[in-house]
């Protein structure tokens, strides 16, 4: 086996741990999907509103997106910035 | 002024290019410095879009809604002195109207009178004549009458010298004559 | 693979480095076309006749379009923040869509995204201030009990950061999906194939976090005026 440094075992586990990370995607999958399933619901009962409906429902979306999106940069944080080594 | 002097001397384009100044993200001094710079421009480009291109064509909008706003104000307002004037029109229209109606009756009225007072003094015309023709007649009868009178006078004056020219004298001839035309009378030779 | 932001040249600036990088670099295009656009707006708009026509029409209809989104967000007091709104929405939309032309989004670099998110968030407390007046906007950070102080301030601090990193994090995610995409493809799908992902992560996303960016702008702003 070839040794393996210090920084390469740290790169290594920033790899893993960026995976880990985006785990975080599932969090606001779930409640996208759950803003989307109700925005439906709400075009089918009141089909007048649609484009407010829309609009609200896009907001809740990118609201509930916010924890995922901070796990995507924490990702890239590892991967790129290498702020261990 | 010699630090300003120095800063502006270092303002050069530097050629000296790293790798490691090649980067996805980074949280760093590089950051804030661009950040800095980019809000820089966006401010820069924030101030020229709202003066270049959202004023005037919001200014324009904003003219535009005023006017018409101001021209439907004002069609409305033209189509109510319209309908007013209209009306006054319609009562005005109907008035003369009435007043034609009067004043036809009135001259219907006033010619009947005319025509009633015509044939009355028509009428009364006619009585007039009729009037003074019975007068003429009778006028004429008297005249007849008395003309014939003084002939039968004459003639029996005639008839009466002649049959009593001798025997009877002149007092006896005067009264036989006043006689005879009391005789006579006034109406009973006229049956 | 490399996605990154390449610098093309270097200004030090009183002993710091300002980087000229690909996406600076097509920020300033970006900005340089939207100031020819409204330079060319100005030119026209004095020709601009009561009944519009043509390039008077779309422009009417978008900048119409646009005051009438802020309204509806913000109410009667959008009416003077519109122009400054709607020169974020235009940018952010240019930038995520200068990625379809082959250049860097300038979105794609997180300085872009922070600086506007900076701008919202001096936007935010100055107008609160100037809304509310300085003692009661102080107050209405100990709302509702004086315990809760720190994570009023802690959630104030947080909006600008999750505004800048949710665009960030959108832009950067789609450049490096599609840089994996034309890496790995082999060259015959290279051709029409990512036209779908294109569409996705430029145009669809673009728009729509350009659209989310001006819109939680808006709301946060009219949120510190109440």
């Amino acid at each position: 086996m070839n040794q393996v440094t210090g920084e390469q075992f740290i790169l290594g586990c920033s790899a893993i741990g960026a995976g880990l990370a985006m785990i975080a995607g599932i969090g606001p999958g779930i409640g996208q999907g759950f803003a989307a399933g109700k925005g439906a619901e709400a075009v089918g009962r009141q089909p007048g509103a649609r484009s407010e409906i829309i609009s609200t429902m896009l907001l809740g979306a990118a609201v509930a997106e916010t924890t995922g999106i901070y796990g995507f940069v924490i990702a890239l944080i590892l991967l790129f910035a290498k702020p261990l080594t | 002024m010699t630090s300003i002097l120095s800063s502006l001397s270092s303002f050069a384009l530097l050629s000296n290019i790293e790798p490691t100044d090649s980067r996805l993200f980074g949280l760093d001094m590089a950051l804030l410095i661009d950040a800095a710079f980019v809000m820089l421009s966006t401010f820069f480009l924030f101030i020229l879009l709202g003066y270049l291109l959202f004023e005037p064509v919001k200014q324009i909008l904003d003219k535009r809604t005023e006017k018409i706003r101001t021209d439907i104000k004002q069609a409305t307002e033209i189509k109510e002195s319209a309908v007013e004037l209209k009306t006054s029109y319609e009562m005005k229209l109907r008035e003369v109207d009435k007043e034609a109606e009067a004043i036809l009756s009135d001259s219907r009225k006033k010619a009947l009178d005319k025509e009633r007072e015509i044939a009355q003094r028509a009428e009364e015309e006619a009585e007039r004549i009729l009037a003074r023709a019975r007068l003429e007649i009778q006028r004429e009868k008297e005249q007849a009458k008395d003309d014939m009178r003084k002939e039968i006078i004459a003639v029996a004056t005639i008839m009466a010298s002649k049959f009593v020219v001798v025997a009877i004298d002149e007092d006896k001839k005067k009264a036989l004559v006043a006689e005879t035309i009391e005789g006579m009378g006034e109406d009973t030779w006229l049956n | 693979m490399d996605f990154t932001d390449k610098a093309l040249a270097k200004i030090s600036i009183g002993g710091y480095d300002l980087l000229i990088t690909q996406s600076l670099l097509s920020m300033w295009i970006v900005i340089l076309i939207l100031i020819t656009i409204a330079i060319v707006v100005k030119v026209k708009s004095k020709k601009f006749t009561e009944v519009p026509t043509g390039f008077q029409n779309l422009i009417e209809m978008i900048v119409e379009a646009f005051e009438s989104f802020t309204l509806s967000i913000m109410g009667e007091r959008g009416k003077k923040f519109s122009a400054y709104f709607g020169g974020l929405f235009f940018f952010i939309i240019f930038s995520n869509l200068s990625g379809l032309f082959g250049l860097r989004p300038p979105t794609a670099n997180y300085a872009v995204p922070l600086a506007l998110g900076l701008m919202t968030f001096i936007l935010v407390h100055v107008n609160g201030v100037r809304a509310k007046g300085g003692l009661k906007y102080l107050k209405s950070l100990t709302e509702p009990i004086v315990l809760l102080t720190p994570l009023n301030i802690v959630g104030e601090l947080a909006n600008p950061v999750s505004l800048s990193f949710r665009l960030f994090g959108n832009i950067i995610g789609g450049t490096i999906l599609m840089g994996l995409f034309y890496e790995l493809l082999p060259i015959f799908v290279k051709i029409g194939f990512p036209a779908f992902f294109h569409f996705y992560f430029d145009v669809f996303d673009g728009v729509l976090q350009a659209f989310v960016f001006t819109m939680l702008s808006m709301v946060f702003v009219s949120g510190a005026m109440e």
